[in-house]
């Protein structure tokens, strides 16, 4: 009797702490990621159009 | 003089007993297992060549100062073997599937209930509290995980615990489609889950490993060798800073420890310790752990399904134990067999690594309780 006292202890106390570490680790993550979003490349500036930078050159 | 010569020669023979030939013969199917078929073989092959070696009489590899019983001394007793390898898993995992979708890391959590589950049922059975617990880590479906705790809590029990636990990691794609097909529609199993977005930055890659092992070893810091080991694995892949070491951990070094790992582990298969009832009983209670994760991982998913207006495929959480990346495949597996556009298995890796990080947790876990009543 004292060793499946022993058990359903454990089992409460050992999955409901996992459960719960778990839980808080997404949650850590989910803030991590939106403090540290994707970095998307920089957009470039175009190159002027072939004809405006001639007619500036001239 | 001929006769005593002649004598001599043949004390091998005349010392071989019963259970030593039965030994030798479990350990030459341990070696066609991994040769021939391809299970488990890093690891079932030296474990069956050990288990050869250390039943020839008179070889006294595991006296005293025995080559195997060096072996043994040199990193099993001390458990320093497995948390090695733990190093080489993390530098191995990419946690991208995870870090994509958190929320699934609540399936490797349901996957551990096969663990206490079957502790539980290994208590009624009448083992001791840290037997038991033991033979629940199989559950884990880890193997370095379940070699530190029989080593540190069972060690007569060392050698039935990790081969019961590599086999059934390598049976996994025989012994999981059964039970997700069992508890699952085949309307569920045609669930299809939308491709994964790239929406993890490289930042968050380098401070997840940190992050992991300040969290969990503040909550259970008896796990921190197990934990704190994959997560340095895992930091020096992700940091790029040194690009050496984790190709080392990856490869050398994790190659290494799995054949000293495993001979040392066949040793001590020798007759006299593993010929018992009780090895069959560890056996059979492994099969049952593995097939409780399986099951209440499954219904852990339909869960999640039913949460999220069917949105999750349930089978998905079959693979939320650690036998990384075989139960992914299997899910993979059995969901295009359902739907044959229905492409899983990078939301079951997702799982699966959850499922590393919450067998690595349940045993930290379980760690804490057994030192905290006093036990070891």
């Amino acid at each position: 009797m004292e060793s499946l006292d022993f058990g359903i202890i454990v089992t409460i106390v050992g999955m409901g702490t996992t459960f719960l570490t778990l839980i808080f680790l997404g949650f850590v993550i989910d803030v991590m990621k939106k403090l540290f979003p994707v970095e998307r490349p920089s957009v470039e500036k175009k190159p002027a159009p072939l004809k405006q930078a001639a007619e500036k050159s001239s | 003089m001929l006769e005593s010569a002649v004598l001599s020669m043949l004390t091998g023979i005349r010392n071989l007993t019963v259970p030593q030939v039965i030994m030798i013969a479990v350990g030459l199917v341990l070696i066609y297992l991994a040769a021939g078929k391809g299970f488990e073989p890093l690891l079932l092959l030296p474990i069956g060549f050990g288990a050869v070696l250390v039943n020839i009489p008179l070889a006294g590899l595991m006296d005293e100062h025995g080559v195997l019983r060096v072996f043994y001394n040199a990193g099993v007793a001390n458990e320093i073997f497995p948390i090695l390898i733990f190093i080489g898993i993390g530098a191995m995992i990419d946690f991208t599937p995870l870090l994509e979708n958190p929320r699934i890391l609540l399936l490797g959590a349901a996957g551990q209930f096969g663990i206490f589950l079957t502790l539980l049922v290994a208590l009624a059975l009448g083992f001791t509290k840290l037997e038991a617990t033991t033979i629940g880590i199989i559950g884990a479906a880890d193997g370095p995980t379940t070699i530190y705790f029989a080593s540190k809590f069972a060690p007569h029990m060392l050698g039935a615990v990790s081969v019961a636990a590599y086999s059934y990691m390598s049976l996994v794609p025989l012994i999981q489609p059964p039970i997700m097909r069992l508890l699952t529609t085949q309307k569920e199993r045609e669930i299809m889950m939308p491709a994964i977005k790239r929406t993890t930055s490289k930042r968050v890659k380098i401070l997840f490993p940190i992050v992991v092992t300040l969290i969990t070893s503040i909550i259970a810091p008896l796990g921190t060798p197990l934990i704190g080991m994959l997560m340095l694995g895992n930091f020096m892949r992700e940091s790029g800073a040194v690009e050496r070491l984790s190709n080392m951990a990856q490869n050398e070094l994790c190659n290494i420890v799995t054949l000293l790992l495993g001979i040392s582990i066949g040793a001590t298969m020798q007759a006299e310790y593993f010929l018992r009832p009780q090895t069959l009983l560890i056996f059979a209670l492994g099969l049952v752990a593995i097939c409780l994760d399986t099951a209440t991982g499954v219904v852990f998913g339909k869960i999640m399904c039913f949460a999220t207006r069917g949105k999750v495929n349930p089978l998905i959480g079959a693979a939320g134990i650690s036998a990384f990346p075989m139960s992914a495949r299997v899910v993979q597996s059995v969901g295009m067999k359902a739907n044959p556009r229905n492409h899983l298995l990078m939301h079951a890796a997702g799982a699966n690594m959850g499922g590393q990080i919450g067998s690595v947790m349940a045993a930290a876990v379980l760690l804490s309780i057994i030192t905290g009543l006093g036990l070891s």
